[in-house]
Order: structure tokens, then sequence, then C-alpha cells
């Protein structure tokens, strides 16, 4: 089959590559400095501990090195990036009230007609502000919070300060510590004993500048018995110099409750994606990520659960499509702290074009953990000859009443199941989609129907004449 | 100036003393030299999953071998059966028992220790004997061997010779507190082939000369080097039952020319912590290496195991299995990687770490790792760790097996699939044994 | 324009791992006829098959194939079937995450969809007809409606991807059917719904090229061509009687008949 050649193909990301000229009311210069985040903390308005707990985070940050593994972070350059961009003075409840050149921008990208078709809640992001949030009133009646977390931060002090900076702290990592100091927007959701949040929330991230930061601080708590289900979707115009998106996601899931958090990044390609996303879970409680990474210049993301009471659930879905010269680093973290938890990570990545895909993984079973049951499940499809993937999946067992495996397999796409298809009448290059689709399914089926939709023709577009 | 048995600690003036004591040409001495000033600057190859600060450098001793082959080492014991098939018999750094059948010999086959091989080799040892950066590729203790490698073995099979009959060795430990370091170096050229079987035996306390009653063994370093050119095929077995405080280091590494094949059988028993690593680098074109590798851990033994696959040419296949069995506070670790090039189209690699933990206390890792650069591959690894399967040792007992005896067949049943790959005959019983001797030595 | 609806296979000659498989095959089929192929194992019926449809794995050094007055020889599998050829795969492949129902309706709408401006095709039915109209051959196959939304092949038993096979013949409708062993691995129920299936939609508008090893399935299909390869050449070409002959005497009488003629030519 005619597979050996790829030709180079242009990635199918119009949709998603417009600009739109600055008009800010406030950007930060360039670089870090103990006076941007001073800055960004007084002109937020906030209480004196959280501008306590940036400083703190700065210093954090200057004493904390690059991580040595992973992707190459040699060409990211600190001192060359705006740390905050405010667009608007004030956030809107309608889309009517929003800039024009915003609403465009979310109109273009589908968010309102999504809003009104199937979420329960929209946040929407552009820059370092969220410049729309709304959540259906008979939710918010049922006393659902569903704020950006700078609003949060204001009205909703204590809960926030009682969880925030918890399960993940500065020190856990440079970009945490950066985050921690510079945050700005994110997601905030608060969710009542026993109320289930039918329809998902969701969040969508836009970054217009060229070299912007963004660096949202996303905040979840599921109190006991509860359900929510939030889905990001991100995307930013193509730039020739780099952004840097590092986000901190915490997320509080109580007894017996469900939290379903899913990611569509699908970042222009001269986006660094850092991101650390860390739930801890209690009894009986479940935790899914649900993560697909399409764009992005390099990611590094690696969605951790820990399973802190007997009962405690973590699910893992990560898909991973590394296009032209592109490196997803990205995988999944299982801590189990406590007896009788269970979880599963999935991870299916695509290589093609120089792309390079790395499942990186950490399972980890602490003294006492008795009856884990923990499985790993890695599967890398290579689309032509230039391209990579890597499997680096660790296990730390210091419980021995455990049962745990791990499996990988990697192979291209076979020539055989190729044919099987053509014979049908369907073309090369169809057959080719349909079966990397294929490969993808059982994370595409996770997805609600309107996202699937819109994954499916992602990927179809960075398929699109990969056979000559 | 009887210097043979002197004591020295592993510092620049033993590298000196060693060498001028074996009277060995400048370049010997020049390269343990460079191995020590290596050594020097690594540390020890301590992890998150060994713990290596026991281990004391510098305390460890070596001794000045007797250069005197002598046949008096032998030990009453194994009398005279051992000859059959048995080459070479080394105690500690002294060949004590070495036959080669001359028709062998004629044919240019040679089976020396280092000692000889560097003055009746040279060239041969020169051009393949540690000359890529080994020493410090692979690690501190390695570097040491470097420097202070005494006794080992050097076997050479010229172009087209297959020795029909497998070739034994035997290396014994006679003396307490003195560490050793083997080396091993194989050359097999064209078409050549070879079934080896080496086997360690702890004999202390059996020899008049015994000294540092009530030390602790010492350490265990070996490093072997094999090279297998075009079409060469090599069986390599090892028994490993090192005294239970032993703490041993392993290297080794097979450089595979196109169609050539390796096939390692290595069975874990002894030795306190045991640090080994083993590469295989296919770098001609459908070179195949099998690694096996069985482990059965009690007491508070440590066997942390690497092994690596390098596929650098077309149509290479690496298969490695590793399976083991821990009781009591026994650990393991096993890290595997498989790193396929860009220029190893069409390679086949699979990767398997199975650990059957017998009983609380007993901790097990994996981390198989994958690094793929070519499309055209068939890959797979898989890892499990699990506990013995209490139904099932309750449905034998229901049969009417004891709790041992249902816990023994377990065992040697997870182990079957394994032993029966073992392709010498005599090594799969001589492993049944070993578990055998195993199961009813520690309670 | 009659010969131009014929599949015309003209002195071919078909090696694969550098051995020749086939040694000049000659034979035709029109449409609204039925050939047999039959012959024992390893005499080339599969090669035959696996070319016709444009595997990519057989080298063709000699010959022609010729259908609907083109030479197809270049063209690959999918334009192949889009021309009217479907071939019933003897080892159908699985392809796990693909459902049936998705690959028939992307296979039903390249082939029978209707161009547009912009070069795509349109489909000739909705989704819901489309899904009707699988209903209705899943029923004549006597397969259960949750195949529709299985894998493909995923987990069949033999069986079920022979009948599977024959689904997707029934759902695309071809000009010329290639069945490669369609009939082993089913049990005598299983034979008969299979045939009644092929019988139901054979007609006029259809060409069978049918691969059996046994005779069995001729009882249920009857051809009006039975033709015996042998060794990669077709050596006998007969009507119906040929195959019931060949079910009483086996294959070996052709055999030494064959070396007799051998004998014979060389003195």
């Amino acid at each position: 089959m005619a597979l050996k050649e790829t030709p180079v193909l242009d990635f199918g990301y119009d949709r998603y590559d417009f600009k739109d000229p600055e008009q800010y009311v406030y950007k930060s210069r360039k670089g870090l400095s103990k006076q941007v985040v001073e800055e960004i903390s007084g002109l937020k308005g906030e209480p004196d501990w959280m501008r306590q707990f940036r400083l703190k985070s700065l210093e954090i940050f200057r004493k904390k090195s690059l991580p040595t593994w992973g992707g190459d972070l040699s060409t990211l350059n600190f001192d060359e990036i705006y740390y905050y961009v405010r667009p608007t003075e004030k956030q809107r409840h309608s889309w009517d009230e929003v800039p024009e050149y915003i609403k465009n921008t979310f109109d273009r990208l589908g968010i309102p007609e999504a809003e009104r078709k199937f979420l329960a809640g929209v946040g929407a992001q552009y820059e370092s502000e969220v410049v729309y949030h709304k959540i259906r009133s008979d939710l918010e009646k049922e006393g659902v919070i569903f704020l950006d977390t700078d609003t949060a931060v204001r009205e909703h002090s204590d809960i926030v300060k009682q969880y925030f900076g918890t399960v993940v702290p500065p020190e856990d990592n440079k970009f945490a510590a950066l985050n921690s100091a510079v945050w700005s927007g994110g997601s905030f959701i608060y969710v009542p004993e026993g109320v289930h949040v039918e329809m998902p929330l969701q969040a969508y991230f836009r970054i217009n500048a060229q070299n912007m930061g963004q660096f949202e601080r996303t905040l979840i708590i599921a109190e006991p018995g509860s359900f929510v289900h939030y889905i990001e979707g991100c995307t930013a115009p193509v730039y020739s110099t780099d952004s840097l998106h590092s986000a901190v996601v915490e997320i509080i899931v109580k007894k017996g409750a469900r939290v379903r958090y899913t990611t569509i990044q699908n970042w222009s390609k001269n986006v660094y994606n850092l991101v650390t996303k860390r739930t801890v879970a209690y009894e009986d409680a479940t935790m899914e990520w649900v993560d697909g990474n399409l764009g992005s210049k390099l990611t590094m993301k690696y969605p951790s659960v820990y399973l802190l009471a007997p009962g405690a659930k973590g699910d893992i879905l990560s898909i991973a499509f590394a296009g032209r010269d592109q490196h997803q680093d990205a995988g999944g973290k299982v801590v189990h702290v406590a007896p009788y938890t269970t979880s599963t990570i999935v991870s299916k990545s695509i290589s093609k074009e120089n792309g390079r895909a790395s499942y990186r993984g950490l399972l980890k079973v602490h003294k006492g953990a008795v009856g884990v049951r923990s499985s790993v499940r890695c599967d890398a499809l290579l689309l032509d000859e230039t391209s990579r993937t890597d499997t680096y999946p660790y296990i730390e067992i210091e419980e021995e009443q455990v049962t745990v495996g791990h499996e990988a397999t990697v192979g291209k796409v076979g020539d055989d199941q190729i044919f099987y298809l053509m014979s049908r009448g369907i073309s090369e290059a169809e057959a080719l989609s349909m079966i990397v689709m294929g490969f993808i399914e059982p994370f595409a089926k996770e997805l609600p129907m309107e996202y699937a939709v819109e994954l499916n023709r992602l990927i179809e577009l960075e398929m699109e004449g990969s056979v000559g | 100036m009887k210097q043979e048995g002197e004591v020295c600690y592993l510092d620049e003036d033993a590298v000196y003393r060693l060498s001028r004591h074996l009277d060995e040409p400048e370049w010997v001495m020049e390269k343990r030299r460079k191995a020590f000033h290596i050594a020097e600057s690594l540390p020890l190859p301590s992890s998150r999953y060994t713990d290596l600060r026991r281990l004391n450098l510098k305390k460890i001793q070596i001794s000045l071998p007797a250069i005197e082959k002598s046949s008096e080492g032998v030990p009453v014991w194994m009398g005279s059966a051992f000859k059959e098939n048995t080459v070479f018999v080394q105690r500690d750094s002294t060949v004590v028992y070495q036959h080669l059948p001359e028709s062998l010999s004629l044919k240019g086959v040679i089976l020396a220790d280092f000692h000889t091989a560097v003055q009746e080799h040279p060239d041969l040892l020169k051009r393949y004997w540690m000359t890529e950066n080994i020493s410090s590729e692979a690690g501190k203790m390695c570097a040491l061997l470097g420097a202070f490698n005494t006794g080992g073995l050097f076997l050479y099979i010229p172009e087209g010779i297959q020795i029909p009959f497998p070739l034994h060795i035997r290396f014994l430990n006679s003396t307490k507190g003195i560490s050793l370091f083997t080396p091993l170096l194989m050359i097999l050229e064209k078409g050549s082939g070879v079934t080896f079987l080496q086997e360690f035996h702890s004999v202390f306390g059996e020899s008049e000369s015994e000294r540092g009653d009530g030390l602790p063994p010492g350490c265990y370093t070996q490093v072997v080097e094999v090279f297998l050119k075009e079409g060469a095929s090599l069986h390599f077995a090892s028994l490993e039952n090192h005294h239970i405080q032993m703490p041993a280091f392993y290297f080794k590494k097979a450089i595979l020319g196109s169609e050539s094949k390796v096939n390692w059988t290595v069975g874990w028993m002894g030795g306190d912590i045991t640090q080994s690593r083993l590469d295989n680098h296919l770098i001609g074109e459908g070179a195949q290496a099998e690694d096996l590798q069985i482990f059965f851990g009690a007491g508070h033994q440590h066997y942390d195991l690497s092994s690596n696959l390098v596929h650098k040419a077309r149509r290479t296949s690496g298969d490695v299995l590793v399976k083991g069995v821990l009781r009591d506070r026994a650990r393991s670790v096993f890290q595997g990687l498989i790193q396929i090039l860009p220029e190893g189209q069409n390679a086949n690699a699979y990767q398997a770490a199975h650990t059957m933990l017998l009983n609380a206390g007993a901790r097990s890792d994996a981390i198989p790792s994958l690094e793929i650069q070519a499309n055209d591959v068939r890959c797979t690894h898989s890892a499990s760790t699990g506990q013995i399967d209490e139904d099932q040792v309750f449905y034998l007992m229901s049969r009417g097996l004891t709790e041992n005896e249902a816990k023994k067949m377990m065992v040697e049943g997870f182990f079957e699939p394994a032993v029966r790959r073992i392709p010498i005959c005599g090594v799969q019983e001589s492993f049944k044994r070993l578990v055998d001797q195993k199961w009813r030595g520690t309670p | 324009m009659e010969n131009g609806t014929d599949l015309e296979i003209r002195n071919l000659v078909v090696s694969t791992g550098g051995k020749q498989i086939l040694k000049g095959v000659n034979l035709t089929i029109r449409k609204g006829e039925i050939h047999a192929l039959m012959g024992p194992n390893g005499s080339g019926k599969s090669t035959l098959a696996l070319t016709l449809m444009g595997h990519p794995r057989y080298l063709i050094e000699e010959g022609k194939i010729v259908y609907k007055g083109h030479n197809i020889l270049e063209m690959k599998a999918d334009e192949r079937a889009r021309m009217g050829l479907f071939l019933g795969f003897q080892y159908p492949f699985e392809i796990k995450g693909v459902m049936f129902s998705h690959l028939l309706w992307n296979a039903y709408t390249a082939l029978k969809g209707i161009p547009t401006e912009d070069g795509k095709k349109k489909t000739p039915l909705s989704p819901l007809e489309f899904r009707k109209l699988l209903s209705e051959k899943l029923k004549l196959l006597e397969m259960d409606e949750s195949y529709a939304d299985r894998y493909v092949n995923d987990g069949f038993s033999g069986g079920e991807k022979k009948r599977a096979e024959i689904l997707q013949l029934a759902v695309l409708q071809p000009e010329i059917a290639i069945l490669d062993e369609t009939d082993s691995g089913l049990d005598i129920d299983a034979l008969k719904i299979v045939a009644h299936g092929v019988n139901s939609l054979s007609g006029p508008h259809m060409g069978i090229l049918l691969i059996t090893h046994y005779q069995r399935i001729l009882r249920y299909i009857q051809p009006q061509f039975v033709h015996v390869m042998v060794e990669g050449k077709i050596v006998r070409t007969g009507g119906y009687e040929l195959s019931q002959e060949l079910e009483a005497r086996g294959y070996n009488w052709i055999l030494e008949e064959l070396a007799k003629e051998t004998v014979t030519q060389n003195t």
C-alpha cells in the first residue's frame, strides 16, 4: 500500500486561526517581576491572603528548576511573555453585552450556539480574564456555583480559601508555582450535597495576543453524592512566536460524588501547554479524566487522582495526536493511598510527520493500601516513518496485596485492514482515517455527541491527504 | 617476594600494585588506571528502588591473586563427576581446573583466564575489551571492574566453528571479606556457535587458607561482553547462587551482527542485593536476541534487574521475559527499555515482566519503557504484579495438598512457561532443583 | 455494450513472495452468470480472488484483467469496488473500533453516491432509509440487528464472519461478486441461510464467481459453469455435471489425466 510516502500537509486549523486586533484595557509589561504580580493582585482587588500567596509562589517559582525530563523547554523564554492581559473592564452574563469583537470570536467558535443547545452553563475566557459567565438559573437555585475563579475569591472567599492550593500546592512544580503567582481566570465550581448537574458545564479558553501567557486556575468541589461534568476547550491563533498556557486545576470529590472532567485541547502549534491537574477523591468517590490533546507545540500534562479513602475510583482516558513536529508528552498519574481503591488508565496515541507522542504515567500504591486493583493500557499508532512514540509507565508498589497490570502495544496501520476497506469502495485516505477513528473510538465514545463530532472533524482534518 | 593473597583497598595505589603483581604490559595498566578515574567520578548506582548506602566502598577489599594454576582448589564435593563437560573452574581469581578438548584448541578456539589472554592474545583484547565507553555507561561498579578485574574468562571461537557440547564454567568464592571483579569476554566469529553455562558457588569454610572468619562475604561484580559476528549464535545460561549475604553486580552486553542470535537465560537465586543490567544491541540486519530471566527472592533479598533492547537495524527481533516470585521481605524492581531507532524498520520487540508475591512484606516494581522511532514495527510490553491466588490455593488444598505444597505447586506452575523456554537441556532441571532447594531452605 | 460488462481474465500470471502462483489463467464472467471455481488446496484460487480485487501483495507478471472494457490492473481496490467488483473474503480481517454500520454507510455512499459539484458525493439514501435497508439485509441473513453496531468482524466466530461478508454483498449490490470459500466454516443451517441470501441477490444484474473446495454449497447455489484449477491453471471447464463428478470421484482422477496428458505431450 502506498503508505510509505506521506506528503507534508498543512494542518487544517483555519477555523481557529484568526486574530483580533488588540484592544485591551490593560496589558502588563513583558516578563515576570514582583511588581507585575502585585499589579495583577491590585487590579483584581484581592484579599491580602491571596496577594501573599502569589508573592510566596513567585519566590518558589524562582527557586524551582525546569523539569529535565519530558519535552524540550529550552526555547521557552519567561522574559518574553505577557503575564497579564485584561481585555474588558467587566464580566458579562449576556452575550449581547460582551464587546463585539470578542463576541464574534466566540460566535465563530460556536460557543453561544452550544450553550443554547446542550450546556448547563458556560464560561468564556479571553486572554487573562473571563469575559462571559452564565449558569442556568435552576441550577443556581439548587445552590450550584459556577463562576470565574476571580469572582469566587471575592464572593466566596471562605470556600475558596479553604481549598485553594491544597490539592496542588505551589511547591509542587515550577509551573504550578508560576500559575500560583500570576493566575487569572479559570472556573470555580461548587456542587452542593446530592445535586446532580445533568448537562455539562463548559469553559472555553482563547488566547488571542502574541507571546501571551494564559494562567487560568480552576477549582471544583463536589460535595457528597453530587455529580458534575465539566468540559474545557482551548484554541489560539497561529503566531510565529511562542505563547505559554500553564493552568492549575484542583478538584475535590467527596464521599460518593462523581466528577468528570473533559478536555479537548487544540492550541495552535506555537503554544507551550504545561498544565498541572489533580484530584483528591474520598470514600466511594469517582473521578474521571477524559483528556484529549490535539494541538500545541509541546504539551506536558498528566492528570492525576489521589485516592484517599476506601472505594474511591480513578479513571484516566488520555488521547494524544502528535501531528507535524508536535510533541505530546501526556499520560496520567494515580496514587492509591487507601485500601480497596481502583483505577484504570487507558492511553491512545497517534504520531505522524515527525510528531512524537509520549505516554508518561505513574501508578503508585502506598503501604497499607491492600486490595488495590489497577490496570494501565497504552496503545500507539505510528502513521509514517518519521513519527515516534514512547512509553514510560512508572509503577511503584509498596503494598503486596494488590493486582496491577500494564500493557502496551505499538504498531502501524495494517495493510490488510486498509485493503479490506478499500475493497468495499472506500478510498485509501478515507480507509486510513476510518482506522484512526476506530483506534480512538474509546475516547470519542466518552464525549458528548457534539464534541465527538468535533473531534472526528479535527482528526479528519489532520488526516486529510495523509496518503499519497 | 610473596605478594599473593595480599589485601588491598580500592585505591589508585592498588591499581598499580595489582597490575605490577600480574606483570601486565603498560597498556593494560593504563586501561585499569583510566577505568579507576571514571569510577571515581561516578556515584554509587543507588536509585529510588535500590538503596546501596550500606555498601561501603571504602571497606571493600580485593586480594592479589595467585598466578600459578593449581588443581588443589577443586572442592572435594565436586568429585570427578563435575568434569563431564566442565571446561573451567576458577576459585576466587585462580584457575583450578581447565580442560578444553584438543580438537577445539586445534581449530583455534581459545579459552583462557584474562591474565593469560592479556599475555597471549593482546591484539584481541585491545580490540574488544571495554573499548566503547562501557565503563562509564554502565556505572560505577562496572568501572571498578575495569580497574580491579582479576581471573575471569576469555573465549574466542573462530569462523564457522560450532562447539558441539555446552561449555560448563564454574566460579567458586571461597574467601570471606574479599570482593571479586570477574571479566568475561566472548568473541564469536562469523557462523560460529556455542552454548555457555556458568554456575557460581560460595564455598566458604572449606579452604585451609580461609581468612577473615566472621567477616561477611565481599561483593561480586561481573562484566560480560559478547561480540557476535554475522550468523553467529550463543546460548548463555547463568545460574546465580551466591551466598545470601553477598551483594552482586552484573553488566552484560551483546553486540549482534547480521543474522546472529543470542539467547540469555539467567536464574537468580542467591545474593543479597543483586543489581543486573543486560543490554542487547542489534546492529546487524535480522539479528535476534532473547532474554529470559527468572528470579526467586526470599528473606531480605533484593533484585534490581534491567534489560534493554536497542534495535538499530532492519528485521531485528528482541524478546524479553522476566518472571519472578518473592516471599518474606524480598523486593524486586524490573526496568526495561525497548528502543527502536529509525534504522530499525520491521523490528519485532516484546518485553514482559510478571511477578508473583507470596506474602505480605514482599514488594515488586516494574518500569517497562518504549522509545519507538520507526513505524513498521511490532512492539508490545506488559508487566503485572499480583499476589498468589487464594482461590487456587484453596482448590488445590481441597484436593488434599497442604498449603505449603499447594503454594509450591503454584510457584512451579508460574515458572513453568518460562522454564520450558530454557533452551539448554540440563539447565531446566538445575533450575527446578534450585527452586526446590530454595523453597525448602526458607521457612 | 454486452462485452463492456464482462470480467475477462486473460493469461494471468501472478506471483507473491517471489513464488509464482497463477500460471496463465483465462476466464470470462458475464452478468447473470454463476461460475464455480473448484480445486485442491493451494491451487491458487484465493490468489486469483485477491488479485482480482487488487491486493498489493500479489504481483502481476503477465496478462490482463479487463472489466467493462478497461484494463483494471492499475486500479486500486476501492476503484475496482466502485466499478462494481466485490470480494467476499475467505478470512475477513478484524478491525476494532470501526462499526459495521459505519463501514457500510461509507462504502454505500462511495459506491452509490451521486457526484456533486464540489467533487464529493451525495448519498442516494438518508441515514434513516439506509438503516432500514441494512435492517432488511440483516433479516435476510437472519442476523441480529445488533451486528450493525458491532466492530467489523471483531470477536466474530468463523461462521459469523462469513455471514457478515454476504451481508455486505447484499447491501452493496455489486455487478460481479467473487465469493472466496464463503461456505467454509459454516454449519449446514448457516450454509442454507447464506446460500439463500446469495440466491435472492443473484439474477441478471449480477455475475458470481463462487470459489469453493467442496461441492456442498453447489447443491444450494447452482452454477452454469464449473472450472477446476490445478497448480495455477484452469485445467477443466464444464457444466454443473462436472462438479457432481468431482464430488463422486475427488480431484485425483483429474490429476491423473493431467499427468497422462503431460506424458503424451512430451513424447
